[in-house]
C-alpha cells in the first residue's frame, strides 16, 4: 500500500507548467486491490483521495507550508507532519546513490477526451535496503502521458514548486517501512512532472538483489496501475485543502 | 378498591411496557454456549474485535442504467452509491467486485455485483447503523436491495412488530364476535376481552423487566402475546361460565363466586401450573433462545392465571347478576343444558361401540402423523421470511446468480502456544491452512498463511520476520492477528445452510492439531447450524421426558390415578405426532403454501417442534383434566358407574370445552396468520393441536379408553394414594349431586 500510495503521486503529478486548477479522477490498483482516485490540484498544495477497505482517506500536500494532512474520514481524524522531517527520514533510511532513470515513448497512443495520450516506457531503479540486505528496487512499465493539453496551464505553480530541492511528496507509512522508494518516487516526480500531464499508467515493482529477503521479495508480485477517466479544469474551493473543523487533529 | 388498583396496574404496566421493542435483542441468541462456534465467537468479539455482522449491498440494473459490471459507468454509479459509508463511522470496511477482484462478488452473468459491508457494531447495537446505511444508499442508475444477517434480522423485528399488531386486532375482533355468540350477552363478552387484554399488557411489561436482568430475544412478545390472549380468554370462560350457571341456580352472588374460585379457579390454577411446568422444561436446554420462551411462556400463563383469578373475580362481584345483560335480540335462544343432551348422547354412542371407535380415532391419528416418517429438521433460513421480504429476495439472488457465499466463510480461530509470527506458530498455521484447503468442496482460504499460493512456509517465515521489509506482512498481521489468537476465513462453494457445508465443519474439526496451536475453534454460519442441530439431538430426548413425567406426576396429583395419566401421555404422544406429521405436510412440504401465504421450507426448524411440543403437550392437557376432573366427581357419586359418570362428565364440559377451543383456536389462526414462518407455524401447530385434542381425543379417544379401562381408570397403589389424597389438587366439588 505504501509503494502504490507513493507511485499514485508519481502519476498523478505528471504535470506541465500554467496555472488554475486541476482535478483528476479514475481508479488504481496494487495487485487485486483497487481504489477510486481523485486529485486536486491548485497551486502549490495537491489533495489526493482514495477508498482503502471502504474507508476515504485523504492526503493534503502543502508544499509551501511543506506540511502533509492525513485525513481519515471515516475515524474525522487528521495528522499532521513536517514534508522537511519527512523528507530527512527517507534520506537517513536509505544508503547513497542516485536514481537512474529513462522515458522512452513507444508511439502508441489513446483518447481520454480531447487529449492524446502517448505511451511511455519506463524504467527506474535506485539502490535500497532490504532489512539488512543492499538491494535494487526497479520500476518498470507504461505511463501514459497527454503532452501540452489546455489544461496544462492549471498546474504552472505546482510544477514549478516541484522543481525545488526540498520537494517531497512520501507518506509516513511509506517512508517508515520503504523509506528508499519514497525517496525515488519524489525524485521521480521532479523528474517527470514538466513533461505533461497523466492518463495512467501500468507499472511493476521488483526487488533485486543476492540476500535471501530480495529473493523473496522478488518472488512477491507487485503491479500498479492507475487508469483516469475523467479531468477538470474547473476552479476548486479552497476549502477542499483545508483540514476539516470538525475533525481532531494530531500533530 | 381492587379495581381500582388493577386500572393503576394495567396504566403503570402499559407506561413501562410500550418500549419493549428497544429491550429486546435482535440476535435470537440460538448459540449453544460452549460448543465450537460459540467459542470461535467468542474469540473473534474478545479476542480480534471482530463482532460485525456482513451487510450485503446488492446491486442490479435497471432499464436505463447500465448494463454489465464491468462497464465504467456501472462502477461509478456503484461507487457513487457506496460514497455515504466511506465516511460514515460505524463502517468498518466495504468490499466490492471492483476493490478485491474477488470473482465470488460478481454474478454469473455479469450483471449483477455485492458489496460486504462489515459495520462496526455486532447485531443489536449496529441496528441504527444499519438503518442510517440502508437510508444512506440511493441510485438513480442502479437497484439496490440490502441482505445479510442483520438485513434478515431487522425484517424478521419489523414483520414481527407488524403480524403481532395484525393478530391481536383481528383476534380482539373474532373473540368478541365469539364471545357474544358464546354469552348471549355483551356485558359477559366483554370480560374475557378485558383480561385478555389486560393479561396481554402485564405479560409485556414483565418481559420488559426480564430484559434488565437478562437478553430477550425479538420473538418472545409474540409468544407472550398469542399464549397470554389464548390462556385468558379460555380461563376466563371457565369462570365467567360458572359464575353465570351458578347465579342461574340461585345462589347467592357471593356463594356463586366461592364455588367459582373453589372450583373453576382451582382447575384453571392446574391447568396454568401445567402449561407453565411444561414450558420450563425448555430451560434444560442450553440455548438462551429456549430460555427466553420459557420464560415468556411463563410470563404468559403466570399473567393469564392471576389476571383471572384477581381482575375477574373483583369484576364479576362488581357485576353481580348484570353479567348477564345486554343479551342481543338474535341470540336470544336458550341453549342445551339438560342433562342428557346431545353429549351426553354422543358420549353412549362412543361407549357402546369403545373398541371400534377407539381403532378408528388412532388409526386416523395414526394416518394424520404418517409424514412424520419424512420430516427433515433443519435451520431456518431467509424463506421465513415473506418472499417480499428485502433481505430474502438477495439471499435467493446470491443463492442463484452467483457462485458462492462470500459472506458466509467458516471461520477458524487459532491460538498460538508462542508468538503469532514465531517460526513454530507459523509453521502449524501453516499446516492448518495447507490441510483444510486441500478438503472438498473448499475455493480458497485467507489467513496469515495463505497470501500467495506461492508461497511456501519458509518464505511466510522471512516476511513475518522482517515486517519492516514487508509492508504485506503488516497488513496481514493487522486484518488477521491480534497477540496470539488469528483467523483463517475459509471460503466453499456451495450453500451454507447445506448438510455439505455441515459436513465440511466437521472435516475441519477432525483435522489433527499442530503442537504449536494451543487451541483451534471453528465458527461461522455453518459451525453454528451443526452445534444446533448437536444440541438439539442431545438435550431434546432429555427435555422431552422432563415434560412427560411433570405431566405424569401432577396429573397423578390431580386425578389420583396412575393409568389414566399413562393414558393421557400416550394419548397426546399420538395427538402431537398428528400434529407434527400435519406440519411436515404443510410447512416442510408446501401444501396449502399458497392459501396459507408462505414458501415451503423443505425442513422443519427443530426450534419450532421443541416448543410446539413444550407448549401443546401443556395445553392439550387442560381439555382432557377438565373433562377428567368430571367425570372422576361423576364415578365418585355413582360409585363407578363408568358409563354414566363419562357420559355426564362429556355433557358437563363438553360445550365449554369445545367454546373454549374455539376461542383459543381463534387466537392461534390469528398468530398463523403472520408472515414470519417460525410464528406462523408454532400458530398453526398449536391450532392443529388444539383440533385433534377438540375433537378426535377428547371427543373419541378418551371416553372410549375410559370405557374400556373401566374400574381400573382411578386405581393407583396404596401409598401413592395416600400421596393423593395429602396432595389432592383436584377440583372440590360443593355439592356433588349438582351440575357443576
Amino acid at each position: 500500500m505504501t509503494l502504490r500510495a507513493g507511485a499514485l503521486c508519481l502519476l498523478a503529478t505528471l504535470v506541465s507548467a500554467a496555472h488554475a486548477d486541476l482535478m483528476l479522477t479514475g481508479y488504481s490498483t496494487a495487485g487485486p486491490l483497487s481504489t477510486q482516485e481523485r486529485i486536486w490540484i491548485r497551486e502549490g498544495l495537491l489533495r489526493r483521495d482514495f477508498i482503502d477497505r471502504g474507508r476515504a482517506y485523504s492526503h493534503v500536500f502543502d508544499l509551501a507550508r511543506q506540511r502533509l494532512a492525513l485525513i481519515d474520514h471515516g475515524a474525522r481524524q487528521v495528522e499532521l507532519h513536517s514534508l522537511t522531517s519527512l523528507q530527512n527520514e527517507a534520506g537517513a533510511g536509505t544508503p547513497s546513490g542516485h536514481i537512474k532513470l529513462k522515458l522512452t515513448p513507444t508511439g502508441t497512443t489513446r483518447p481520454l477526451r480531447h487529449w492524446t495520450c502517448e505511451a511511455h516506457q519506463l524504467t527506474a531503479s535506485l539502490p535500497t535496503r532490504l532489512g539488512n540486505e543492499a538491494a535494487t528496487f526497479h520500476l518498470t512499465g507504461t505511463v501514459w502521458i497527454a503532452r501540452h493539453p489546455p489544461e496544462q496551464a492549471a498546474v504552472k505553480k505546482w510544477v514549478e514548486m516541484s522543481q525545488k530541492k526540498d520537494f517531497f511528496l512520501g507518506v509516513p507509512a511509506a517512508v517508515k517501512a520503504t523509506p528508499a522508494q519514497a525517496r525515488m518516487l519524489s525524485d521521480l516526480v521532479r523528474e517527470l512532472a514538466p513533461r505533461g500531464l497523466p492518463c495512467g499508467g501500468e507499472l511493476d515493482a521488483r526487488h533485486e538483489g543476492t540476500g535471501p529477503l530480495a529473493a523473496l521479495a522478488g518472488r512477491i508480485p507487485a503491479r500498479l496501475t492507475l487508469t483516469l477517466h475523467d479531468f477538470s479544469d474547473a476552479p476548486l474551493s479552497p476549502d477542499l485543502f483545508e483540514v476539516p473543523s470538525a475533525y481532531t487533529v494530531r500533530r | 378498591m381492587l379495581l381500582g388498583l388493577a386500572l393503576l396496574w394495567t396504566v403503570a404496566s402499559g407506561l413501562f411496557g410500550m418500549d419493549i421493542a428497544r429491550a429486546l435483542k435482535l440476535n435470537p441468541g440460538w448459540d449453544a454456549p460452549g460448543s465450537g462456534s460459540a467459542i470461535a465467537a467468542e474469540r473473534l468479539r474478545d479476542e480480534l474485535g471482530r463482532d460485525a455482522a456482513p451487510v450485503v449491498v446488492l446491486f442490479r440494473p435497471t432499464a436505463h442504467g447500465p448494463q454489465q459490471v464491468d462497464d465504467l459507468a456501472y462502477r461509478l454509479a456503484v461507487d457513487a452509491a457506496l460514497r455515504p459509508l466511506y465516511a460514515n463511522a460505524d463502517v468498518e470496511s466495504v468490499h466490492t467486485w471492483y476493490t478485491t477482484g474477488n470473482a465470488a462478488l460478481r454474478s454469473y452473468d455479469g450483471r449483477l455485483t455485492y458489496a460486504v459491508v462489515q459495520l462496526k457494531k455486532g447485531p443489536d447495537e449496529g441496528v441504527t447503523a444499519y438503518r442510517t446505511l440502508r437510508s444512506s444508499l440511493v441510485s438513480r442508475e442502479l437497484d439496490i436491495s440490502l441482505g445479510g444477517e442483520l438485513a434478515v434480522y431487522v425484517d424478521v423485528r419489523e414483520q414481527l412488530d407488524h403480524d403481532l399488531r395484525l393478530a391481536e386486532s383481528v383476534s380482539f375482533v373474532l373473540l368478541a364476535v365469539l364471545l357474544l355468540w358464546v354469552f348471549r350477552s355483551a356485558v359477559a363478552a366483554m370480560l374475557p376481552l378485558i383480561v385478555g387484554g389486560v393479561t396481554i399488557i402485564s405479560s409485556i411489561a414483565w418481559l420488559k423487566l426480564a430484559s434488565l436482568g437478562t437478553e430477550i430475544n425479538v420473538y418472545a412478545p409474540n409468544v407472550v402475546s398469542m399464549l397470554g390472549l389464548g390462556l385468558a380468554v379460555d380461563y376466563s370462560l371457565f369462570m365467567v361460565s360458572r359464575f353465570r350457571e351458578e347465579l342461574a341456580r340461585g345462589q347467592p352472588q357471593a356463594l356463586a363466586l366461592h364455588i367459582t374460585m373453589r372450583t373453576a379457579g382451582r382447575t384453571l390454577m392446574f391447568s396454568a401450573v401445567t402449561v407453565a411446568a411444561s414450558l420450563f422444561c425448555l430451560f434444560l436446554l442450553p440455548q438462551r433462545f429456549f430460555h427466553n420462551m420459557g420464560l415468556a411462556g411463563g410470563i404468559s400463563v403466570a399473567s393469564a392465571m392471576m389476571t383471572t383469578l384477581f381482575l375477574l373475580p373483583a369484576m364479576l362481584a362488581l357485576l353481580g347478576d348484570r353479567v348477564n345483560r345486554w343479551v342481543p335480540p338474535f341470540l336470544g335462544r336458550s341453549r342445551d343444558t339438560s342433562e342428557t343432551g346431545r353429549w351426553f348422547r354422543f358420549s353412549h354412542f362412543v361407549m357402546r361401540h369403545a373398541r371400534v371407535v377407539l381403532g378408528v380415532s388412532v388409526a386416523i391419528l395414526l394416518v394424520l402423523a404418517l409424514p412424520v416418517q419424512d420430516m427433515k429438521v433443519g435451520p431456518a433460513d431467509s424463506r421465513s421470511l415473506p418472499p417480499t421480504a428485502e433481505s430474502r429476495q438477495v439471499q435467493e439472488t446470491l443463492a442463484s446468480r452467483f457462485a458462492s457465499s462470500e459472506i458466509a466463510p467458516i471461520m477458524v480461530v487459532a491460538r498460538t502456544r508462542a508468538e503469532l509470527t514465531a517460526a513454530d506458530s507459523l509453521a502449524g498455521l501453516h499446516t492448518l491452512s495447507t490441510a483444510i484447503a486441500a478438503l472438498p468442496d473448499v475455493t480458497h482460504v485467507s489467513g496469515l498463511t495463505s497470501l500467495d499460493p506461492a508461497l511456501t512456509l519458509a518464505d511466510y517465515r522471512m516476511l513475518f520476520g522482517n515486517p519492516e521489509a514487508f509492508p504485506q506482512a503488516a497488513a496481514a498481521l493487522d486484518e488477521f492477528g491480534r497477540d496470539r489468537s488469528t483467523v483463517l476465513l475459509v471460503y466453499f462453494s456451495g450453500d451454507p445452510n447445506a448438510a455439505a457445508a455441515r459436513e465440511l465443519v466437521t472435516r475441519i474439526r477432525a483435522l489433527p492439531l499442530a503442537a504449536s496451536l494451543e487451541a483451534v475453534h471453528v465458527g461461522g454460519y455453518a459451525a453454528f447450524h451443526l452445534d444446533y442441530l448437536d444440541t438439539l439431538r442431545t438435550h431434546v430426548p432429555i427435555v422431552l421426558a422432563a415434560i412427560v413425567g411433570v405431566i405424569f406426576v401432577l396429573l397423578f396429583l390431580m386425578l389420583g390415578s396412575i393409568l389414566v395419566p399413562i393414558k393421557v401421555v400416550l394419548t397426546n404422544l399420538l395427538s402431537l405426532s398428528a400434529t407434527f406429521g400435519a406440519l411436515v405436510w404443510i410447512i416442510q412440504d408446501g401444501n396449502l403454501a399458497s392459501w396459507l401465504g408462505f414458501t415451503a421450507q423443505g425442513a422443519l426448524d427443530g426450534t419450532i417442534l421443541v416448543l410446539i411440543f413444550a407448549s401443546a403437550f401443556g395445553l392439550s392437557i387442560d381439555y382432557e383434566v377438565f373433562l377428567l376432573s368430571r367425570v372422576k366427581e361423576m364415578c365418585d357419586a355413582t360409585k363407578g358407574d363408568s358409563l354414566k359418570s363419562v357420559s355426564t362428565g362429556m355433557q358437563q364440559s363438553g360445550p365449554i370445552i369445545t367454546n373454549a377451543a374455539l376461542l383459543i383456536g381463534v387466537v392461534l389462526g390469528a398468530f398463523a396468520m403472520g408472515e414470519v414462518v417460525f410464528i406462523k407455524a408454532i400458530g398453526l401447530g398449536l391450532l392443529l393441536s388444539v383440533i385433534v385434542d377438540a375433537t378426535l381425543v377428547r371427543m373419541l379417544l378418551v371416553p372410549a379408553t375410559l370405557r374400556l379401562l373401566g374400574r381400573l381408570n382411578w386405581w393407583a397403589p396404596k401409598p401413592l394414594l395416600m400421596v393423593y389424597q395429602r396432595m389432592n389438587l383436584g377440583e372440590i366439588e360443593f355439592d356433588p349431586g349438582r351440575k357443576p
